[in-house]
């Protein structure tokens, strides 16, 4: 696994994934994705369309952020 | 990875120890000190033995469960599937509905406490045997192996420039490995939507963008992560391998090598019989069969992922030897200190094992599945819910009555259809207007309306507790009973 961008993209996609998928599988048991609404109307996808857009949508918010905390302890001063 | 780890590279080591070394298992750090080193590309050569069988035995049990239980059918249906559409689990037959989601919770929270016990009896036994990663890893090895030769023929063909045969046998390799990962991709949409339904659509192209999107997308995942990330994705990614040392102690089983016996190592050359000279010739095959590319002679590391080929190998070297196999042998760290690495009685195997933190594991691990099974067996094979009517809280009706409106969602989770009988009490001259015997098809639910009407006379105006009563009829102990309010708007 080279360094730069290929570390960096592995070091925050695969944890941001992990995440997305336990927030997902949360997320769905506990709620009906027919039960949904977006911007007032009833969300009119497919529920597997209302599943797979759902988990792109965690995975966006967990690799945000995971790309701020990579960005972060970047930073950090070494002990 | 170091390049200390490469073969014919190793350094040669101080005077023979008084006592095993125990090396903690730590991160080894590459000379630059960076953690993600460039990666030097591992072609381990293959072996045979009695760990390798246990690892095929397991590729084949886990892979003919994973490829072929999503043809299995029960009770006219697929016996394991997940149906996101209908939100309704099927195992066997068992049907989990969204309300239970608790069994779902319990289930991992076994699977997790499973994988606590075991590695803190047997170490590593899940990464080296089970994983899927591992698992994957092995196939596509093989596959590898089969198109372009053992370790050595594969290192030639790395090295050498790109030529018709290199690219010949470089589109098979990646062919069948494609081949293997849609099928693998498949499989998994399989498991959420009724497989042959998908079979069929595939096979006609006519399958819906969602389900070609994830088998795409989880066949693109095993191909890269079997075919090209492998030892990487245990290394850098997996978050088991980093917290594992929380569940080991000095009595899990590690993969280790003897180095009280094995020290000194070097060839056997004429003419040096006499001196003093361990056990290990230093043939290096250990570390070549390694997936992860590791010298286990280094001591035990994080890298190591318990899969044993390194005994295996060793035990041949040792038989051709006519030395006794067991230089690199599962053990202890407590075995090793005490200066028995190997071989131990079935008594100190039994003392390694019953320790307070096993002990405390399988207790806890007891507890909570004998509570699932309680739950399991008791449920209820019926649900209802209740909500009021959104639209009308409570009207007049003729005869100087009130009636309030009820949606009922009645679910039947056996897997044979059913009839209802529903009543109401706790509310003095409440009747039931309409149907009260209500059937629902196996594994199903029905949405009916419910109006109950009651005397408007004899109710104060406010909330009144009603409570239905669901009764199967054919079964006196399959019954629900829920509590709802009645409206008096006056």
């Amino acid at each position: 696994m080279p360094g730069g961008g290929a570390r960096l993209f592995a070091l925050v996609s695969w944890p941001s994934f992990m995440v997305a998928a336990a927030a997902e599988a949360v997320f769905f048991s506990v709620i009906n994705p027919q039960e949904l609404y977006l911007l007032g109307e009833p969300v009119g996808f497919s529920p597997v369309a209302t599943y797979s857009i759902g988990f792109f949508a965690f995975w966006g918010v967990t690799g945000a952020s995971s790309l701020l905390t990579a960005w972060l302890a970047e930073k950090l001063p070494a002990r | 990875m170091s390049s200390n780890a490469s073969p014919g590279n190793t350094p040669p080591v101080a005077a023979a120890p008084k006592r095993a070394r125990v090396i903690p298992i730590a991160e080894v750090v590459s000379d630059d000190g960076e953690l993600y080193a460039a990666r030097k590309k591992i072609q381990p050569r293959s072996i045979k033995g009695r760990f390798n069988n246990v690892r095929w035995a397991m590729v084949w049990i886990t892979q003919l469960v994973f490829y072929g239980l999503a043809w299995l059918p029960w009770n006219g249906r697929q016996a394991v599937l997940f149906d996101l559409l209908e939100r309704k689990f099927y195992i066997f037959g068992l049907v989990l509905w969204p309300q239970d989601v608790v069994f779902l919770s319990l289930l991992l929270i076994i699977s997790a406490l499973g994988l606590f016990l075991v590695t803190a009896v047997a170490g590593r036994v899940w990464c080296g045997y089970a994983c899927p990663q591992s698992v994957y890893t092995e196939m596509f090895m093989w596959i590898e192996r089969r198109i372009e030769g053992d370790r050595s023929a594969r290192m030639k063909l790395d090295a050498a420039p790109m030529s018709l045969r290199k690219f010949s046998l470089r589109t098979a390799k990646h062919g069948a490995w494609a081949t293997l990962a849609l099928w693998t991709g498949f499989t998994f949409v399989g498991y959420f939507t009724p497989i042959r339904e998908v079979a069929a659509e595939v096979l006609t192209w006519s399958a819906g963008s969602w389900e070609i999107f994830w088998m795409l997308f989880y066949a693109a995942f095993t191909y890269v992560f079997a075919g090209h990330m492998r030892e990487q994705v245990c290394k850098y990614m997996c978050p088991y391998a980093r917290f594992q040392g929380v569940m080991f102690d000095p009595d899990s089983l590690i993969v280790s090598y003897d180095a009280t016996r094995g020290e000194p190592r070097g060839s056997r050359r004429k003419g040096q019989e006499g001196k003093a000279i361990g056990d290990c010739v230093d043939c290096e095959w250990c570390v070549q069969v390694c997936p992860t590319g590791i010298d286990i002679r280094k001591g035990l590391q994080y890298e190591c992922i318990g899969c044993a080929l390194c005994i295996d190998a060793c035990d041949q070297v040792m038989d051709k030897l006519g030395r006794p196999r067991g230089l690199i042998a599962y053990s202890t760290e407590r075995a090793q200190l005490a200066g028995k690495p190997a071989h131990e009685s079935w008594r100190e195997v039994v003392a390694h094992i019953v320790r307070p933190r096993v002990i405390l594991y399988t207790s806890l691990l007891a507890f909570i599945v004998s509570g699932f099974a309680w739950a399991l067996l008791t449920r209820t094979p019926v649900k209802m819910n209740i909500m009021r009517d959104r639209a009308s809280l409570a009207r007049e009706v003729e005869g100087g009555k009130i009636e309030n409106v009820y949606q009922l969602r009645i679910m039947n989770t056996s897997e044979a259809p059913r009839r209802f009988l529903l009543e109401i009490e706790g509310l003095p001259g409440a009747a039931i207007e309409g149907q009260r015997e209500i059937e629902v098809e196996a594994a199903g639910s029905r949405d009916i309306p419910m109006r109950v009407q009651v005397d408007a006379e004899s109710l104060t105006p406010g909330s009144h507790v009603i409570y239905f009563n669901l009764q199967a009829v054919d079964a006196p102990d399959v019954r629900v009973h829920e509590k709802a309010s009645f409206m008096q708007p006056r």
